[in-house]
């Protein structure tokens, strides 16, 4: 591309760099272990690892790592890093903590285990503690370049016994019209419906996963349809976050199924009016056990009935006007 | 025949209203029975198929006479859901341990899910009871499971509960960790990746000579999948273009590409205007909002990108950037460093 010089009385940024930069030195490919859950006593030390894998088959692989805090980004499950310059160490961070290399090299399509130690104080409080393991690969960087650079990372977590503060408080519950993010909750329906979801705000020290189900019943008080788990996906709801829980009607309810997005099938209701009634069980081990319920009613109306009712409430007027005229004539 | 049929709409209004009243009050319960209070459960050892030692603790919310607890194991904790053992549980050996608050109990029967205490029927005070058993078998798999505590007049579990709550438990490591699929989350970036992060290519992009009269393009890649069931979110790090103090502005919301007007902006789309990019391939993942709309460009600092919100196949992405400056912009060599971070849903 020719360099034009720009006119003696204008400014104009210039950006130096070769097209498409050079082929990488470095591999910058990782495969990591996503998320890990501990149960660690007070006063407790344990050793553990991080799995850690070299994507490229060709060129190794220099990572660093960082301890970073996390919180949730909104009231889904996407964690976001909190690594501005200025920013404080959370009240549930594993920093303190925590042991581990701070490079680590691996060779072209290797695997490597990071070892890391814990180490509890015998005055930490119960509750959950959590931050995130950053590998950042490294694959240098110049001063006249927009470098793209790659990292992930493993959320850790530590759960620690004790007597913790626990408080989930539900704000919302009811069937959805899908199971996207931009999903909202319905009480009409006019195709089967399939998806629920409920949000909870976590006001206490530990991150929780509840558990539970849901009934429906139609409009007799029968029970018509059951949701064994209400949170299939084990999602977390993290110490200050009010969590969308999100689930669907099981095509197959084995355990290794339900998580599973494809598993989704539609209920099988006849038209009417329903309850969906959630109950929500959540509390460490040994803890008090706390339950949450909640009741969201809603119509299934699919548009064919919806018709035939139409055509019902217009013969039944235009019958009552018949017998209202007929008898006026009297 | 004539029917004297005086039409009263009152008459006819009334009882139906009664009736559909009726008919919601009946469709509107909820759970009404009477609650244990204070309730737990302590698991000895929380790794499935253990033998260990089950401990329940709860209060009594009235003064009942009872004579009877049983212990169901289930999936669920709805007492009027059909109760299905969770898979491996076996209580069949328990053995009551030991017993306060209310005691006098022993064991009458036990089956696989079903643990029965009984004694002579007595009033319940207002106290903490707790009863530990061992010999217990926990479920295999890890992950939450239920136990229905119910009270009963009988000695024998027999007849209607007169107390009833659930108590939740989880299991933390499966029984044969060996035998699962571990979680993996796989990620590479560049500028160009032609099937996988083994053959990627190019770590940093070239916008060649910015201008007043055109806008600059380049585009850049990334990969990721992952077969934990939450999913991945890919976010930005990394500021705007940058000169000492003068930066080229990012584009907080998204908008076309303004030739003559200073902007850095981004998309994860084929773009016609100008001529770059490509669609998303592979994977289940989705773009998000604001760098889903062709044509249209967005950067703001530590966005979200794109995400998945369960399993993924490997998917690529393909990033378009676009730069534009105006004539007023400061000279100077701007450069930034835009890592792309990966992190698994939660």
């Amino acid at each position: 591309m020719p360099f034009k010089k720009p006119p003696a009385i204008l400014s104009v940024a210039l950006l130096f760099l070769s097209i498409g930069g050079h082929a990488f030195a470095q591999s910058n490919g990782l495969g990591v272990t996503p998320k890990q859950s501990y149960t660690m006593k007070a006063g407790e030390q344990a050793t553990n690892s991080l799995f850690l894998s070299n994507l490229n088959k060709t060129q190794p692989l220099t990572v660093q790592i960082t301890v970073v805090d996390f919180e949730a980004q909104d009231e889904t499950g996407t964690a976001k890093l909190l690594k501005a310059s200025d920013q404080q160490q959370t009240a549930w961070s594993l920093k303190p903590y925590i042991t581990i290399a701070d490079v680590v090299n691996v060779p072209p399509g290797a695997n490597k285990q990071v070892p890391f130690t814990l180490k509890l104080p015998a005055n930490v409080g119960a509750g959950t503690y959590y931050s995130a393991i950053e590998y950042t690969a490294s694959t240098g960087s110049g001063q006249q370049q927009v470098n793209i650079a790659a990292s992930t990372a493993t959320l850790l977590f530590i759960n620690v016994p004790g007597e913790a503060r626990e408080l989930l408080t539900l704000q919302s519950f009811g069937m959805t019209n899908g199971n996207s993010l931009t999903s909202k909750y319905s009480s009409v329906f006019h195709a089967q419906p399939e998806f629920f979801a409920y949000k909870m705000k976590n006001s206490g020290n530990v991150a929780e996963s509840p558990a539970g189900s849901i009934i429906i019943k139609n409009i007799f008080g029968k029970t018509v349809a059951t949701i064994d788990n209400a949170n299939p996906k084990a999602q977390i709801g993290l110490i200050g976050q009010t969590r969308k829980f999100t689930g669907c009607n099981p095509k197959d309810r084995a355990s290794e199924k339900l998580p599973l997005d494809n598993n989704c099938t539609a209920l099988k209701l006849s038209p009417g009016f329903y309850s969906a009634t959630l109950a929500i069980l959540y509390g460490q081990n040994g803890q008090p056990t706390r339950q949450i319920g909640a009741t969201a009613h809603f119509w299934y109306l699919p548009w064919s009935s919806v018709i035939i009712l139409l055509i019902v409430l217009l013969a039944l007027a235009w019958v009552i006007y018949r017998l209202y005229r007929r008898m006026s004539r009297r | 025949m004539f029917i004297n049929a005086r039409f009263r709409p009152k008459q006819i209004l009334l009882p139906a209203f009664l009736v559909t009243v009726l008919f919601f009050m009946i469709s509107a319960q909820t759970f009404a029975f009477t609650n244990l209070i204070n309730r737990s459960i302590a698991i000895g050892t929380a790794v499935g198929g253990a033998n260990t030692t089950h401990t329940f603790s709860f209060e009594f919310p009235v003064t009942v006479n009872i004579g009877s607890l049983m212990f169901e194991y289930c999936t669920d904790p709805i007492d009027s859901i059909t109760c299905v053992n969770p898979s491996g549980s076996d209580v069949t050996g328990a053995v009551l341990d030991s017993q306060s608050g209310e005691t006098g109990f022993s064991i009458v029967s036990t089956d696989q899910n079903h643990i029965i205490l009984g004694r002579p029927a007595a009033d319940v005070g207002p106290q903490t009871n707790s009863y530990q058993f061992s010999n217990v078998i926990n479920p295999f798999n890890k992950g939450p499971f239920f136990v229905r505590i119910s009270a009963y007049a009988s000695s024998d579990g027999s007849g209607s509960w007169l107390s009833f709550s659930s108590v939740a438990a989880s299991i933390n490591q499966s029984i044969n960790i060996n035998a699962e699929v571990p979680d993996i989350l796989y990620f590479c970036a560049a500028v160009a990746i032609p099937t996988n992060c083994s053959d990627a290519t190019g770590d940093f992009i070239d916008f060649g000579t910015l201008s007043t009269a055109a806008t600059r393009f380049a585009t850049s890649q990334f990969l990721v999948g992952t077969n934990a069931v939450n999913g991945y979110s890919v976010a930005t790090d990394g500021p705007t273009m940058t000169s000492g103090t003068d930066q080229i502005p990012g584009l907080a919301a998204p908008d076309v590409r303004r030739v003559g007007k200073p902007q850095f902006g981004l998309n994860l789309r084929a773009n016609l205007s100008p001529l770059v990019g490509a669609e998303p391939a592979g994977g289940s993942g989705f773009v998000n909002a604001n760098y889903n709309q062709t044509n249209r460009y967005a950067y703001v600092d530590g966005d979200v990108v794109a995400q998945s919100l369960g399993r993924s196949e490997i998917g690529v992405y393909t990033v378009s950037y676009i730069v534009n400056i105006n004539s007023t912009q400061p000279s100077g060599v701007y450069n930034t460093t835009i890592t792309y971070v990966c992190l698994a849903g939660f």
